[in-house]
């Protein structure tokens, strides 16, 4: 019976592929599409249709329109039709409080079944290292080699390091799912109004910064008393190193990028944290605390906090991402009708020295179920969105966007109309694709961007969504970050938790930022930050920089 | 046999909790064996890797443990002690007033913060407590320097209670109105005749008859006793005030939540169970012997 | 009488002005929610909202109005409520009354209560319960929001303390006319427990209103959440910083303002519930009947 059955499925896959090939070209995709594989089991389209399992984390702002939801919605509907890829989802859940990741676990130890792909974001990157460990999924690298399409391909080997945290004993065990480049690198945004008014340039070195934060603060333009001024918002509460309001930059300008590991003059990785250059750094900040440059709550300020003095028109320069006039900068005119946000660059340090947190290429990775049946399928449905979605030519599918009446509309003379004019509301549905954000091709964006800030018009459906829908500074920001893109260091490791980092790293990221918050406000000496490197090292910070060392050592090979 | 005649429709009335308590409580306790395992979801119970005591040790072992073990049980018992004796107290004083319609408005009113959680309330406290905000300009007229109340470590276990009791104290007021509601009024008609004032009345007659539900309250909250709330130091907490607001819930939150060590997570579970077992037990032989009241 | 002396009367204004100072002081939150339910947006993006609205709006509210998913939980935590405290109280009462017998009327009363009490304090976490839950088939089932919650300890305490406070002579004087537990439970304790019930159920209801993660975890269409779980989904602060983000889906995740009113709106049908409950706790309820 068992035997009669697979005989019959292999005859009619044989048959369909046969007809499949007589008729090949037929489907119209005339562009540099999937490479097409000498093996039978790679198709444009499955019939009979084959099946992907997943499971679902759905963000909670992800809206469903027409009593669509995350199993059953336009996208799946799209992929049954397209590519004969019947899309199965096992569960969903709203990601919320780590619930995805719980969900995950617990469905594991209840012996349910485990999807055949599933996507897993950067915040549960321990999640996907469990899975990896599992044993559940399957080395990806020899399927990514023979089934992946050039496009994804190339956009793939923008970075090399993409791969580093799914590497196991030199097998690529799960395939990382890419992002912008220097989608999270920031810049300084600042008032150029006050700038102006007051008759001063933008800064440029750490000198400079100061003049213009204290004539911000007591010769404010706007008539701001001084203790109603922040001259630089920026919040303590989660990290040092973060992305709305980060300090880490300060450091940055004494050599040093807290909170991540950084590549040293001898090549190893080195913690940020302890490093000479966080003294002056802490020096310059309890400085600027005690002049009033800082919110005086910054410790208890976390990253959304940070941007309220800036909306309310009582910030002067609030750190942050290149898109920031999109959100939440262009409601400032509301607050305060003169205002006028510029990005500018990072100063440099007395040494002429500028660094800034980069960006991993990366947000997260897919993994492929041991036991699924059409491994091919997956990447049937992925070249095909490397190939059309992420950065795609004129003539393309998706050339207005992605889904028509969900993500983009058309009114009566055929022209894309305004997102918050689509009938039943805009919905981003490129999140009810398989893989999250469908494809990015890193660099894509930045081209697209710098493009942009040059004059050029928007063509393609990447530029245009930027120009339409990312803030009218975003381009111009994106040049003023891109002309400091040397100083963009990333965190360097990326690997999975090492066994010291489980048991230690709690304790000395504690250490850490109680030392530092309170050398910044006054409770303890600067000196202290001799005593806490001291302690760092001694309570398990050097055998946490070993692992980490071990494991970059164990990737270059 | 004979008793079971006479009382099997007793055993009936608490067949259906049973049941209840069987299937969502007792069976899943099979998983506390988690505690003693390095728990790998893929493995389950059977298979993970046992490792005695390993994941207790990991609790005591760190160079701030007694810091915050200790700290949780400071604010767990000051929260404890507060939210029984303000509400018993507000219950008391809103007895007095006697036109009913002021005593529900105010009952109403107090009752509102319960149902704002610690995610909004803590984004309002920041702002009111600003070194600048509310409290300190009203402070300040009094002549007070500022005060750091949340990033102040002389502060933040008092700004946690404060704004616990603040929170919860009108909801937890209902337990002892509905005790007050079923005291017998000829008691105080007696009392009367015998022109005992208003104050004496409240302490022999009132007081005896709410202190058995406060008694009950109170032990039952001790199974609370490691549990200093979560969600309000986790959304109130700072670098600043690690050293006095660090709790267990939040270490166990970073350490064992985020990273998925179920094992680790249980085995915290059991060590609050069984202190707060004991302490119930202390409590409960107390009553027992002074006052001759079963508590449960 | 007592409230016609001085001192009294000087007591009584001092406990009636602290009493209302104490009831503003626990108002200004909601308040202040309610405030930003009704500013514009760039208002209270940027903080700027006090006690009143600035630039009043209502944009907010139509916003939430034209939401049928937050429409539709606010009908699903109304069934859950209504649902899951009959169950409990049901339950709660049921089990209060034998309960609430010393041990030698009843034999084995006392191992129950341990029984009760060692399942408030123990919990084998959430693997083994999402297991039970899965093999019992309550995933993704309404059932799974009203029925692993039924027993309540703590209620079952509370109640059995209540019962005992009732006079001894009334029940005897019930089975001396020949009824039985069952009956004297319905008949006699009921219509007296008044204000004790009407505490079981606003605890049960408020209990029930305010769950959010049994929906989060085993239901898995967002659109049957209960409330407080859609709520939950909402105002979390989100960590941004390893999101592939951009300002369209930052301007989704902050909707202040909208956040406040559903905010507002999600917990304005439990505030109402109360003042109707108090009317239960008339002073000599209890007593009224039992005189009869």
């Amino acid at each position: 019976m068992g035997i009669k059955k697979t005989a019959a499925v292999l005859l009619t896959t044989v048959l369909t592929a046969a007809t499949l090939a007589a008729c090949g070209g037929g489907g119209g995709s005339s562009s540099n599409s999937a490479s097409v594989t000498t093996e039978n089991a790679y198709k444009e389209k499955y019939d009979p249709p084959v099946t992907i399992s997943t499971v679902w984390g759905v963000d909670p702002s992800l809206k469903f329109k027409n009593g669509e939801s995350a199993e059953n919605n336009v996208a799946t509907k799209w992929a049954k039709d397209k590519f004969g890829i019947d899309i199965k989802s096992l569960w969903s859940v709203t990601d919320t409080n780590g619930a995805f990741a719980t969900k995950m676990r617990l469905s594991m130890s209840s012996g349910q079944d485990m999807p055949d792909v599933v996507t897993i974001g950067d915040t549960d990157a321990q999640l996907a290292q469990d899975l990896i460990d599992s044993g559940i999924y399957s080395e990806v690298g020899p399927l990514f080699d023979k089934y992946a399409s050039d496009t994804w391909k190339a956009a793939m080997a923008e970075d090399p390091n993409v791969w580093n945290p799914y590497i196991r004993d030199g097998k690529k065990m799960g395939i990382p799912v890419l992002d912008y480049a220097y989608n999270h690198d920031y810049v300084l945004w600042i008032r150029q109004d006050w700038l102006d008014k007051l008759n001063m340039k933008a800064p440029t070195t750490m000198d400079e910064l100061e003049k213009v934060m204290e004539a911000f603060k007591t010769k404010n333009p706007d008539g701001l008393s001084p203790d109603k001024v922040i001259p630089l918002s920026i919040g303590f509460k989660n990290s040092m190193n973060t992305w709305m309001g980060d300090p880490s930059w300060i450091f940055g300008a004494y050599g040093t990028l807290p909170q991540q590991w950084n590549k040293a003059a001898d090549g190893t990785l080195q913690y940020g944290s302890i490093q000479p250059g966080m003294k002056q750094g802490l020096t310059k900040i309890k400085e600027w605390f005690d002049k009033g440059y800082i919110p005086k709550e910054a410790a208890l300020w976390d990253e959304n906090k940070t941007s309220e003095p800036a909306v309310a028109g009582t910030a002067g320069i609030l750190p942050g991402p290149y898109w920031m006039s999109g959100w939440p900068l262009q409601d400032t005119v509301k607050n305060a009708p003169n205002a006028v946000w510029k990005p500018i660059a990072i100063p440099a340090g007395p040494d002429g020295k500028a660094m800034r947190h980069g960006t991993a290429t990366t947000n997260g990775v897919t993994l492929i179920n041991k036991n699924m049946k059409n491994p091919e399928a997956f990447f049937t449905y992925q070249n095909y969105m490397f190939d059309h979605l992420a950065n795609p030519k004129a003539d393309s599918e998706f050339d207005n966007g992605l889904f028509k009446g969900y993500d983009y509309d058309l009114d009566a003379s055929g022209k894309v109309m305004p997102i918050d004019k689509i009938p039943g509301g805009y919905v981003n549905s490129v999140r009810y694709l398989l893989v999250r954000d469908g494809a990015r091709i890193p660099n894509a964006q930045m081209d697209a961007l710098l493009k942009l800030a040059d004059g050029g018009k928007p063509e393609t459906r990447l530029e245009r969504d930027i120009s339409n829908n990312y803030g009218p500074l975003t381009p111009e920001a994106a040049k003023v970050l891109m002309t400091q893109k040397d100083i963009s260091y990333p965190n360097m490791f990326t690997g999975p938790t090492t066994q010291s980092m489980k048991t230690k790293m709690d304790y000395l990221n504690k250490i850490e930022s109680q030392a530092f918050n309170e050398i910044i406000y006054g409770k303890s000496p600067v000196d202290s930050f001799d005593t806490f490197v001291q302690t760092w090292k001694s309570s398990g910070g050097d055998d946490v920089t070993k692992e980490v060392n071990d494991w970059y050592g164990s990737i270059q090979k | 046999m004979k008793t079971l005649r006479k009382t099997w429709p007793f055993h009936v009335m608490l067949l259906p909790s049973m049941i209840f308590l069987l299937l969502f409580s007792y069976v899943p306790m099979a998983g506390i064996v988690m505690a003693f395992q390095d728990y790998k979801p893929w493995l389950g119970f059977t298979g993970s890797e046992w490792v005695g005591l390993d994941n207790f040790r990991y609790l005591f072992e760190r160079q701030d443990s007694v810091q915050v073990i200790w700290n949780t049980l400071i604010i767990a018992v000051l929260k404890l002690v507060f939210n029984l004796f303000v509400p018993f107290i507000f219950a008391l004083l809103l007895n007095e007033i006697r036109r009913v319609r002021l005593q529900r408005t105010i009952q109403t009113m107090v009752y509102l913060p319960h149902f704002l959680s610690w995610v909004i309330l803590g984004g309002i406290l920041i702002d009111l407590l600003a070194t600048d905000g509310f409290v300190n300009r009203i402070l300040s007229t009094f002549g007070v320097q500022p005060i750091f109340f949340l990033g102040d470590n002389d502060w933040f276990r008092f700004t946690v209670i404060v704004s616990d009791v603040w929170k919860e104290f009108g909801y937890n007021t209902i337990i002892f109105l509905a005790a007050l509601a079923g005291i017998n009024p000829a008691l105080y008609e007696a009392a009367e005749m015998d022109g005992a004032s208003r104050f004496r009345q409240t302490l022999h007659i009132t007081i005896p008859s709410i202190v058995p539900i406060a008694a009950v309250v109170g032990t039952l909250a001790l199974g609370n006793v490691l549990n200093a709330g979560f969600d309000q130091i986790f959304n109130l907490y700072n670098p600043l005030v690690y050293e006095k607001g660090d709790i267990i819930d939040t270490f166990v939150y970073r350490t064992a939540i985020l990273n998925g060590e179920m094992g680790f997570g249980t085995a915290i579970g059991l060590f609050k169970s069984v202190i707060s077992m004991v302490l119930i037990l202390l409590s409960y032989r107390a009553a027992y012997k002074w006052a001759n009241y079963r508590i449960f | 009488m007592y409230y016609k002396t001085t001192g009294y009367r000087i007591f009584n204004v001092f406990n009636i002005a602290l009493l209302i100072f104490l009831s503003i002081m626990c108002v200004v939150p909601l308040v202040h929610v309610l405030a930003v339910s009704f500013s514009a947006k760039a208002a209270a993006d940027a903080n700027l909202v006090g006690l009143w609205p600035v630039q009043f709006s209502l944009e907010a509210y139509k916003k939430t109005m034209f939401n049928p998913i937050f429409l539709h939980s606010i009908w699903i935590s109304v069934l859950r409520t209504v649902i899951g405290t009959a169950i409990t109280l049901m339950l709660t009462f049921l089990a209060a009354y034998p309960l609430s017998k010393d041990e030698s009327a009843f034999r084995g009363r006392t191992i129950y209560s341990w029984l009760f009490v060692f399942s408030m304090v123990f919990t084998g976490g959430l693997v083994p319960f999402y297991i039970v839950i899965q093999k019992l088939g309550l995933i993704d089932s309404f059932w799974v929001l009203v029925l692993p919650g039924a027993v309540n300890t703590f209620l079952v305490i509370l109640m059995m303390n209540f019962f005992r406070g009732i006079p001894k002579e009334l029940e005897e004087a019930a089975f001396i006319d020949g009824a039985g537990p069952f009956r004297t439970l319905f008949t006699m304790y009921l219509p007296i427990s008044m204000p004790s019930i009407a505490t079981i159920t606003l605890f049960s209801m408020v209990f029930h209103w305010n769950s959010w993660f049994d929906g989060l975890l085993y239901l898995n269409n967002s659109n049957q959440f209960p409330l407080a779980t859609f709520l939950q989904t909402v105002i979390i602060q989100q960590d941004m910083s390893s999101m592939s983000s951009s300002p369209q889906e930052m301007e989704l995740i902050s909707q202040t303002t909208v956040k406040a009113a559903q905010i507002f709106i999600g917990a304005a049908p439990i505030l109402i519930v109360y003042p109707f409950l108090q009317k239960f706790f008339v002073k000599g309820m209890t007593l009224g009947s039992v005189k009869e």
